[in-house]
């Protein structure tokens, strides 16, 4: 499932991605776009770690502009679903509401709509 | 495996003298002939230039003399000349003509008055010193005929003068004023420092030859004639020429000009030993470089083939022999670089009719997601052997991996099949459904896929079951076949399907023609790829 190597690289090695955060109430909202690939994963996961607050109940992850993902990217949403109760895939692009139904995922992400 | 050191610079073999490089001594030899040809060029320049400007100057120095000595004889001595012509031999007005040029500090030191009548010649009046030698006929007639003046050497042993004789024609018969200019009898005369002639040896002599005989003065200390570089000119002077020979007694350009080749040359020479050793240093810094790249390249193909070693060894090297059922795999390792993949498929015969298989993928890559590949495969080699559901092996394997424990999930596919019974039970851990291929047709099971696992301990798995018909092919794979960058999944899925509905020979040309086609070459991700087929 991993996805490394030459499409899509910028001048990191990275695979380009952009993670913006705000907050709706007291919910954490992660806004993700570009891809989120093996490259680019450990940091993407650090930084929602990062905003992550002790004893948050919910969490936002917003997926509307995220054009590829891969295994690792569902790693990381699976990882984050560790640290709060529920956790929310919102506005997924069509490509990334595949995979987590393929996958299986849709049954610990809550997918709206 | 052992790693040797690359051997850079301050190993012991760097420090043996090496042979200098075929590059270095091209530019040496550039550099050289580049500094040879400038030296020459400016050598010659300079050359050209002193040449020139010694010609000038030597003609200066002849046209100024020319005007100088010939005024002066013909200013005094023709006009005394002709002043007894017009006073038909005024003895006192030749006397008081002549007193501005005889003695006193003046060239002349002697002077005569002479009248010709018929063929000898008559003293009228002398001024001045007696001459060096009684004054001859014959140069007396010998002026007559000269103009516009006469000019003759006298010696003795210890003089030298120069005679000069000039006539001018009165009514009864022809007058001639005669003079004569001692010289030193070195010949050295001294220039003043400043004047034109200073920077050079300079000769004067007496009509054209020039030798010693003909001198009339030189300012050089070197020996005459005078050698290296001279120029010689000659200018009427009365009857007769003088020849005025002039050598550099230094440069006439300056210090600057002579000095410029040699340091053109020492210069060339130092810039091109730079160069040389500029160029020896980058020609061995890259060749270290080129080796170190060498050895990282081979380093790295190494580990590569560690991990693909490491890769295949887990993966079942023969699979059982199962009657009634055929069974083909492939394994296509993908760009990834040195870190192994955690793609693995496993066939697992329980008992004459009876087989289990396994398609997982675990996330990411490195030696940690192949470990965990690795327990997943025994793990579920071992429930798979006790007897369980495939939706109980999965459920079994969700609580032996942990994303946050493990830092790897997996997406997993279980089959059981019975191949009498031709019944065939599939469970998913967010694997990608198995395409079954029956006749022309070519579908994917649908089977409702529980989370992979290692994302929670606590997941429970759905089972499919089909059933299958002579000659039907079941293809299960993992992702890398199907998945590319910026498109759907099912997009690749459906390529899948067309490939395989190809008319194939066998189960195993099927699957090869199957990753020649999706894969494009090498495929970015691992692929793996189980193919079971039915015979009865």
């Amino acid at each position: 499932m991993a996805h490394i190597g030459p499409p899509g690289l910028g001048p990191s090695g990275q695979s380009s991605i952009t993670v913006e955060t705000r907050a709706e109430g007291s919910t954490p909202v992660i806004i993700l776009s570009g891809e989120l690939d093996l490259t680019n994963a450990e940091r993407v996961q650090s930084a929602i770690e990062e905003m992550l607050t002790d004893g948050a109940e919910r969490l936002v992850v917003e997926t509307s502009g995220l054009q590829f993902m891969d295994s690792s990217g569902l790693a990381v949403l699976a990882f984050v679903a560790r640290k709060v109760p529920v956790i929310e895939l919102r506005d997924p692009s069509p490509i990334v509401r595949r995979l987590v139904e393929l996958t299986g995922l849709a049954q610990i992400l809550n997918v709206r709509p | 495996m052992v790693v040797t050191p690359p051997r850079g610079a301050g190993s012991a073999g760097s420090r043996r003298r090496k042979p200098i490089r075929a590059a270095t001594v091209v530019v040496g030899v550039v550099g050289l002939v580049i500094t040879g040809v400038l030296v020459v060029v400016t050598l010659r320049g300079h050359q050209r230039t002193e040449r020139t400007l010694l010609n000038l100057q030597t003609t200066l120095i002849a046209d100024a003399g020319e005007a100088e000595d010939q005024l002066y004889v013909e200013y005094h001595l023709g006009g005394a000349a002709s002043l007894a012509a017009a006073t038909d031999g005024d003895a006192a007005m030749f006397r008081q003509a002549m007193s501005t040029a005889v003695g006193g500090g003046n060239a002349f030191v002697t002077g005569s008055l002479w009248r010709m009548s018929g063929s000898s010649p008559q003293l009228i009046t002398e001024v001045g010193a007696q001459p060096l030698v009684p004054v001859s006929a014959a140069v007396i007639r010998d002026a007559e005929a000269s103009r516009p003046f006469f000019v003759t050497e006298l010696r003795t042993p210890h003089a030298l003068h120069l005679a000069f004789a000039a006539a001018a024609d009165g009514k009864d018969g022809t007058f001639i004023a005669y003079a004569e200019e001692p010289l030193p009898a070195s010949r050295r005369i001294t220039e003043p420092p400043g004047s034109p002639v200073a920077p050079l040896n300079l000769a004067v002599y007496l009509g054209r030859s020039q030798s010693m005989s003909a001198l009339l003065e030189t300012d050089s200390s070197a020996p005459l004639p005078l050698r290296g570089t001279t120029d010689t000119t000659r200018i009427a002077f009365g009857n007769t020429v003088l020849t005025i020979t002039t050598s550099p007694r230094g440069s006439l350009t300056g210090d600057t000009g002579e000095v410029l080749p040699w340091a053109i040359a020492v210069g060339g020479v130092l810039v091109t030993l730079a160069g040389g050793l500029l160029s020896e240093r980058l020609i061995r810094r890259r060749e270290i470089a080129e080796r170190l790249t060498g050895e990282v390249s081979t380093l790295y193909m190494q580990q590569r083939s560690v991990a693909e070693t490491l890769q295949q060894a887990l993966l079942p090297q023969r699979l059982p022999d199962i009657a009634g059922i055929e069974i083909a795999v492939r394994y296509v390792a993908g760009v990834s670089g040195v870190d192994i993949g955690g793609d693995w498929y496993d066939v697992v015969r329980l008992d004459e009719h009876r087989f289990a298989f396994i398609v997982g993928d675990v996330s990411g890559r490195g030696v940690r997601a192949a470990a965990v590949m690795a327990s997943l495969q025994f793990a579920g080699r071992a429930y798979a052997l006790e007897g369980h559901s495939p939706a109980m092996i999965l459920e079994r394997l969700s609580r032996s991996v942990d994303i946050e424990r493990d830092g790897h999930f997996a997406t997993v596919l279980c089959g059981l099949a019975d191949v009498g019974a031709r019944r065939l039970v599939l469970a998913s851990a967010g694997h990608l459904p198995p395409l079954i291929l029956s006749g022309n047709d070519a579908h994917f099971v649908s089977i409702k896929p529980g989370p992979p696992v290692g994302i929670t301990g606590k997941a429970t798995f759905g089972q499919a079951e089909v059933t299958m018909a002579a000659d039907d092919v079941l293809i299960a794979y993992t992702d890398g076949l199907v998945e590319r960058r910026g498109e759907m999944l099912d997009v690749g899925m459906k390529r899948l399907q067309e490939s395989a509905r190809r008319d194939s020979s066998s189960l195993d040309d099927m699957l090869s023609s199957i990753v020649t086609e999706l894969s494009e070459g090498t495929p970015a991700d691992d692929i793996a790829l189980i193919g079971l087929k039915w015979h009865t």
